[in-house]
């Protein structure tokens, strides 16, 4: 069962405190969206869960484990970061040998290394590109790319660091959907600015200049447009148009995305 | 101002675009996958890429190179910046327009003011910004010169709120006073354009108005509505409330 | 386009040599290379060369493209030679300055070299992905590591500094237009100001291959990298006819450019 704990943590960089004083708990599988803008500390936060930047004050649980410099590495096999800018993450021009880097830094034998390499790449439906380059890929095959990279380790938490934001809505959907095929059983993060993406997670943790703002249901943080502005969160445009039809008069429900806005606007006809 | 590129074609790295489109006053957007050549052609259109073949006219001159009528903002466009401070680096492109150095220091002061970059930062380096800030003091850096052509690359990717204020600021008024081309995958912001181009694979598919060829909510209600634009969201509102009455 | 770094996909017999063989059978080419000093020492090299090429199904073109861009250096190296080279016998002599068949064949020599050198590195990198050469380095200079030398460190920074140079380039494409739709042109008589007006170039540029090193570093770290000591090796060394066949020809062709030392 994964879960991720964090206790009191805080974080400064050159001086200035990026995150402060910050608890919460994600205690089983599920989706959970990290939502802040610029500058709100959901990067270093995401850094510190995955053991890339040392904490020094607070504790964070992986898997009930607590993380120190000492076993970072072996908890670290439990955790798969997507990154967003995937030019910079491969590091092979022939995509099955990218696929591969993970399990040979885990020091899996060569057949066990080529079988989970299949396995990835069949998930995300790249296994007729497994002799192209990544580099070569459109933007949602390389996100895809990465994600089979990521997932051969077979990491039981997920997180993405605003993977989805470079890609057209085509590449978008076909990630949601290989997401959605993903989080059995997995804790999938997604750390983004926008509240579309957002909407898509179950829970939301909105930060605010390295605080906890809100932490809770999904529809019920993102359906705030005062407390997003506060955060400089664009509410969705779902949001937007049923906060305008309830102020022009019309008892219509608030709606966090597309689809919310489609049942609500139905039920009004 | 109108500006025309005709059989423009570029191969490069086995990939190939060809194009012939010519644009007036108001804004223009680009939309189509990614690799379909976006970025590509606004090179072209800024007249600083080589082209293999045709011509590009602006007002019926030809353009080749550096023309101080033409801007462009590529991605992540806080990624260019160099100078010792961020007033410096925003004042850059008005060295070669031939301005007094009064009147330099008011257009990068505006346009500062504009990108809602508090004056304490004017004089500290770029790199001291915060992500959105950084973003906004690129951007004026290259509307501070005020082009009458202004090319834009997926300029709304990774913005923050205020940052998007800020950006689509700049659309309205560019657009009112001359060209404005932009490519995105913002359904809600190539609402507000006048025309929308498609590409894909190197080659135009596609131009026409948004509310025939978006898909977001917006766009799909408009249609529902026979409006013959998407109107912003307060108003299609009103008009959802007034059709229901 | 056949940048040093880009590999070009295929499963020619080059791209399918044990890494460790075909670093060694390269290392022993450049070797013929580099003790050459005869015309039919380079000959022989350039034939190598080419028919390498051709066996690995990489076209020469792109990069004796890239070659030309580059005349004037070569131009430049070979008068200097021709002009500067310590000779007995000038055809004109003048202060320094001697002009001499010492020197023309100095100049041609150094030119031949280095673009036969660089052809070879370029195909290197065409048919060998970053990985396969550092695997190849790693198992070839192993025995260094007695001395304690950071083989298998030193074998992975010099492939990732080799797979960074398409991307950098690319990047600094865009950077350019960038800075020239700003009116960033090099410009200045003077050497200080022309070097002043690079900055909007080349600051860029050295930032973002900052931050991708930084990024890509953050990737391979989340991927559990912990040095390339404990990775395991992908293709443990396999010997067939292959490599045979390559240390045959790498060696022969030693042997034929030592032999044809001094001969004109």
């Amino acid at each position: 069962m994964p879960s991720i704990a964090a206790e009191d943590i805080s974080f400064s960089y050159g001086g200035e405190d990026v995150l402060s004083s910050f608890s919460f708990t994600i205690p089983g599988p599920g989706t959970v969206a990290v939502l802040g803008a610029n500058g709100s500390g959901k990067s270093t936060l995401m850094k510190l869960i995955a053991g890339l930047l040392p904490l020094r004050r607070g504790r964070i649980e992986i898997d009930g484990r607590q993380v120190t410099e000492d076993n970072a590495f072996s908890i670290r096999r439990s955790i798969g970061i997507v990154f967003q800018d995937p030019d910079s993450q491969f590091v092979s021009p022939v995509l099955e040998e990218d696929t591969a880097f993970g399990p040979e830094n885990y020091g899996f034998s060569r057949t066990e290394v080529m079988s989970r390499v299949d396995r990835s790449l069949s998930l995300t439906g790249l296994q007729d590109r497994r002799r192209s380059a990544p580099q070569l890929l459109s933007g949602g095959e390389k996100e895809r790319a990465q994600l089979a990279g990521v997932i051969a380790i077979s990491p039981d938490i997920l997180i993405f660091d605003e993977a989805f934001s470079m890609l057209d809505l085509e590449g978008q959907r076909s990630m949601h959907d290989l997401v959605a095929a993903l989080k059995e059983g997995r804790i999938v993060v997604s750390i983004t600015h926008s509240a579309e993406e957002a909407a898509l997670s179950d829970r939301v943790i909105l930060l605010r200049r390295g605080r906890i703002a809100a932490d809770g249901p999904s529809e019920d943080v993102l359906s705030d447009m005062d407390l997003l502005s506060s955060c400089s969160i664009r509410p969705s445009y779902a949001l937007r148009l049923t906060s305008a039809l309830r102020e022009a008069g019309i008892d219509a429900r608030f709606a966090i995305s597309d689809d919310g806005l489609k049942e609500a606007l139905c039920s009004l006809l | 101002m109108q500006l025309a590129l005709k059989d423009g074609t570029l191969t490069r790295d086995g990939f190939s675009l060809e194009a012939s489109i010519s644009f007036d006053d108001g804004l223009c957007v680009v939309m189509g996958p990614s690799g379909a050549g976006k970025t590509t052609l606004l090179s072209l259109l800024s007249g600083l890429e080589r082209m293999d073949g045709g011509s590009l006219m602006l007002d019926g001159e030809a353009v080749t190179g550096y023309d101080r009528r033409i801007g462009i903002i590529f991605q992540h466009p806080e990624r260019q910046l160099f100078a010792q401070s961020v007033f410096d680096d925003v004042s850059f492109s008005l060295r070669r327009l031939g301005l007094g150095r009064e009147e330099r220091r008011d257009r990068t002061a505006s346009a500062l003011r504009e990108a809602l970059v508090d004056e304490k930062l004017w004089g500290v380096s770029p790199f001291a910004l915060s992500g959105g800030e950084r973003r906004r003091a690129a951007i004026a850096g290259m509307v501070v010169s005020e082009p009458s052509v202004l090319l834009m690359d997926e300029p709304t990717v990774g913005l923050d709120a205020p940052s998007y204020g800020y950006l689509m600021g700049i659309v309205e008024r560019f657009r009112k006073k001359g060209i404005v081309v932009m490519a995105t995958h913002d359904d809600e912001a190539a609402s507000r354009a006048d025309r929308i181009v498609s590409m894909d694979r190197g080659r135009i598919v596609s131009d026409g108005a948004p509310v025939d060829v978006l898909s977001f909510p917006g766009a799909v209600l408009s249609r529902a509505l026979g409006l013959p634009c998407i109107p912003p969201v307060e108003e299609l509102a009103a008009l959802i409330k007034g059709r229901m009455a | 386009m056949n940048l040093l770094g880009a590999y070009v996909p295929g499963s020619s017999p080059l791209h399918r040599l044990d890494p460790c063989i075909r670093m060694l059978s390269f290392s022993i080419i450049f070797a013929a290379i580099a003790i050459s000093d005869s015309i039919c020492g380079y000959l022989l090299s350039l034939a190598a060369v080419v028919l390498l090429y051709r066996i690995a199904a990489v076209p020469l073109m792109p990069s004796i493209r890239t070659l030309w861009r580059f005349r004037a250096f070569f131009i430049t190296v070979f008068l200097m030679n021709a002009f500067f080279q310590p000779s007995d016998d000038p055809y004109l002599s003048w202060w320094i300055v001697m002009f001499s068949s010492d020197g023309i064949i100095m100049g041609a020599r150094m030119v031949l070299s280095v673009i036969l050198l660089t052809q070879l590195s370029s195909l290197l990198t065409a048919v060998a992905t970053p990985i396969a050469i550092t695997d190849g380095l790693r198992t070839l200079l192993h025995p260094l590591s007695i001395l304690r030398i950071p083989v298998d460190e030193a074998s992975a920074i010099v492939s990732i500094a080799i797979s960074f140079i398409p991307v950098l380039a690319a990047e600094s494409s865009s950077i350019m237009l960038s800075a020239a739709s700003r009116g960033a042109v090099p410009e200045g008589r003077k050497a200080k100001e022309k070097a002043l007006s690079l900055i909007p170039l080349a600051l860029p540029l050295f930032l973002s291959a900052f931050r991708r090193a930084d990024e890509l570093a953050a990737a391979m770290e989340a991927r559990g990298y912990r040095g390339e000591r404990l990775r395991r090796r992908r293709i443990s060394l396999s010997f067939g006819g292959r490599e045979a066949f390559s240390l045959l020809l790498s060696i022969s062709l030693l042997i034929g450019a030592i032999a044809l030392k001094g001969v004109l």
